[in-house]
């Protein structure tokens, strides 16, 4: 009997756990698909009685109020994730090459640019936007979001280029190709799938941005700014539609790219 | 200056790689820095152009309201419960974990889920979960451990807790997945030896487990900690203007109260706080420190 009961408290113990995690995200789930009789009723039952989309309808048939915050979402964090991998990927492939001391260096100097708080940064930038005519333009916040972005995709790039054999690229070298035709012929080909994961992130996290989106956006608002709106009105559907329509995508691609998910990425730290 | 010509002429591709990142991080974050801080100690009169000039008038008016003392006092509030807490249940979930390795592969993406939801979608569902009439409440009262209704979002401390068990939710799988990394890279022969020289686990765990996953846990802290300081989207969502706490301050003094220069010395306030953290975190663990984090 004692022998089971370590093992099965232990597993009590995650399963509290585990629920503590799923029931959150059980109540948006509840509110975006139930009829509003059951979310409004004194005491909403547990389980949902009734299922509609009748929220995600409305939503889709209120047009350019919502198509338009959808694509400049989408657009800018089409722009962002090309624009991050286009400066990531020398810059990265750069670090992976420098001697520990100079590596070390310029890891402090991105470091250091991660741990700025946005608000910081977001203040000036909107006042220097205004001026050069950025502000509330599509360049102007895949810019702010490349504050962003750009350290992790260089820390997941510099991992990827880490774990290239150095022989390959020395062979290339001696065969007669310069070194952009080394990196192009054979350093990209081989990272092709480190750098579609770090455009994945990038795009993410372009995708569910709020902060600089809020002091950079007036007239046309992003996806969570519209959110937000909809939050401080009190329109309990409407956001909770949002809400959903914003997390489904990044809650697949996180699923689907969950071994990259190390905590250095997040954490925007980087072994040396 | 012979040796940085030496290492232009080793690594001139390298550089010219690196280039367009350091242009970028020098042009959109770092002059963006310098900019703020000589903002704020600027005078509203004299104009942008004629530069220069040194006034602590915005600091003494921010730390004159109270709004922003309490503020500054609600932030530090938030960082300290929250990174308590999720320093605490991130290291007992991971000392689970690691013991059970079966159980991981099957619960480890569910932990991650919450990493999965964007911070602002975070706020909303926490928002059906705290209010009056929310879910915690609901079952708590269900299951008898309440009688009355607990007023989370009515400020003051209820709502300072609230913000940080919010946080807590979100974070703590980030922190335990830190931890058990760190967890996963300690020999096992330790334990084995001390097992075999007769020590308890409470005794291993605070001579060897313990000792060894420091470096994971500072990691930990200082990273989170600089981001607890940051909170901004769940106090803005759930709280908006009746709780703030620095980030939310700087914001709405800019755009509610389109006041720029409280709102530039009230950021400075806060870059001042994190870097203070980032010293303190490279001062502790040195280039380990970075290196392991």
């Amino acid at each position: 009997m004692s022998r089971f009961a370590k093992p099965i408290a232990v597993l009590l113990v995650i399963l509290i756990f585990v629920a503590l995690f799923l029931f959150p995200l059980y109540i948006l789930l509840r509110v975006a698909i139930g009829t509003p009789e059951e979310t409004f009723s004194q005491r909403p039952p547990y389980l949902l009685h009734e299922i509609t989309f009748a929220h995600f309808k409305d939503l889709l048939a209120s047009g350019k109020t919502f198509f338009e915050p959808l694509g400049k979402s989408i657009i800018t964090a089409l722009l962002a994730s090309a624009a991050s991998l286009l400066i990531a990927i020398p810059a990265a492939y750069g670090i992976s090459k420098l001697d520990y001391r100079l590596r070390y260096i310029l890891v402090i100097f991105i470091f250091v640019s991660r741990m700025v708080p946005e608000v910081s940064i977001a203040l000036p930038i909107a006042i220097s936007f205004i001026k050069f005519g950025l502000f509330d333009t599509i360049p102007g916040l895949v810019l702010a979001h490349l504050i962003r972005i750009l350290p992790v995709s260089c820390f997941i790039l510099v991992g990827v280029f880490s774990n290239i054999p150095q022989e390959l690229e020395k062979q290339a070298r001696i065969d007669g190709a310069s070194r952009m035709a080394a990196l192009r012929k054979v350093v990209l080909p081989l990272s092709m799938g480190g750098i579609g994961v770090a455009g994945m992130f990038s795009f993410l996290l372009s995708w569910d941005e709020f902060i600089y989106a809020s002091y950079l956006c007036l007239a046309r608002p992003t996806m969570p700014l519209k959110m937000f709106y909809y939050i401080s009105r009190g329109d309990i559907f409407s956001s909770a539609t949002y809400a959903a329509i914003i997390t489904i995508p990044v809650l697949i691609v996180t699923f689907a790219l969950q071994k990259y998910l190390k905590p250095d990425y997040l954490a925007g730290a980087i072994k040396g | 200056m012979k040796a940085i010509a030496r290492s232009l002429r080793a690594y001139y591709f390298e550089y010219l790689c690196i280039s367009p990142l350091a242009i970028f991080l020098l042009v959109c974050t770092f002059f963006p820095i310098a900019r703020l801080i000589s903002f704020s100690f600027q005078l509203p009169t004299a104009d942008s152009q004629s530069g220069f000039s040194l006034s602590l008038i915005h600091y003494q008016e921010l730390f004159s309201q109270r709004a922003f003392r309490q503020a500054f006092g609600n932030t530090i509030f938030i960082a300290v419960v929250s990174l308590f807490l999720e320093i605490i249940l991130g290291l007992a979930l991971a000392l689970l974990l690691t013991k059970n390795s079966r159980i991981i592969r099957f619960v480890r993406p569910l932990f991650i889920l919450p990493l999965a939801i964007p911070t602002v979608v975070v706020g909303v569902i926490m928002g059906y979960f705290f209010s009056t009439s929310g879910w915690l409440n609901r079952i708590f009262m269900d299951m008898g451990v309440l009688s009355a209704p607990i007023y989370w979002m009515s400020g003051g401390l209820p709502s300072l807790c609230m913000v940080a068990l919010a946080d807590c939710w979100k974070v703590t799988p980030l922190v335990m997945l830190i931890l058990l990394a760190g967890l996963e890279s300690i020999d096992r022969t330790l334990y084995k030896a001390a097992r075999i020289d007769g020590a308890g686990t409470w005794y291993i765990f605070r001579r060897i487990t313990l000792p060894l996953l420091m470096p994971s846990i500072t990691a930990a802290v200082i990273i989170r900690g600089i981001d607890a300081f940051r909170i901004f989207a769940l106090p803005l969502i759930l709280m908006g203007q009746n709780l703030k706490v620095i980030g939310t301050y700087a914001y709405l003094e800019y755009a509610e109260f389109n006041n720029p220069y409280t709102a530039a010395a009230s950021a400075v306030v806060l870059l001042g706080m994190i870097l203070f953290a980032v010293l303190v975190y490279i001062r502790l663990t040195g280039k380990r420190g970075i290196a392991a984090a």
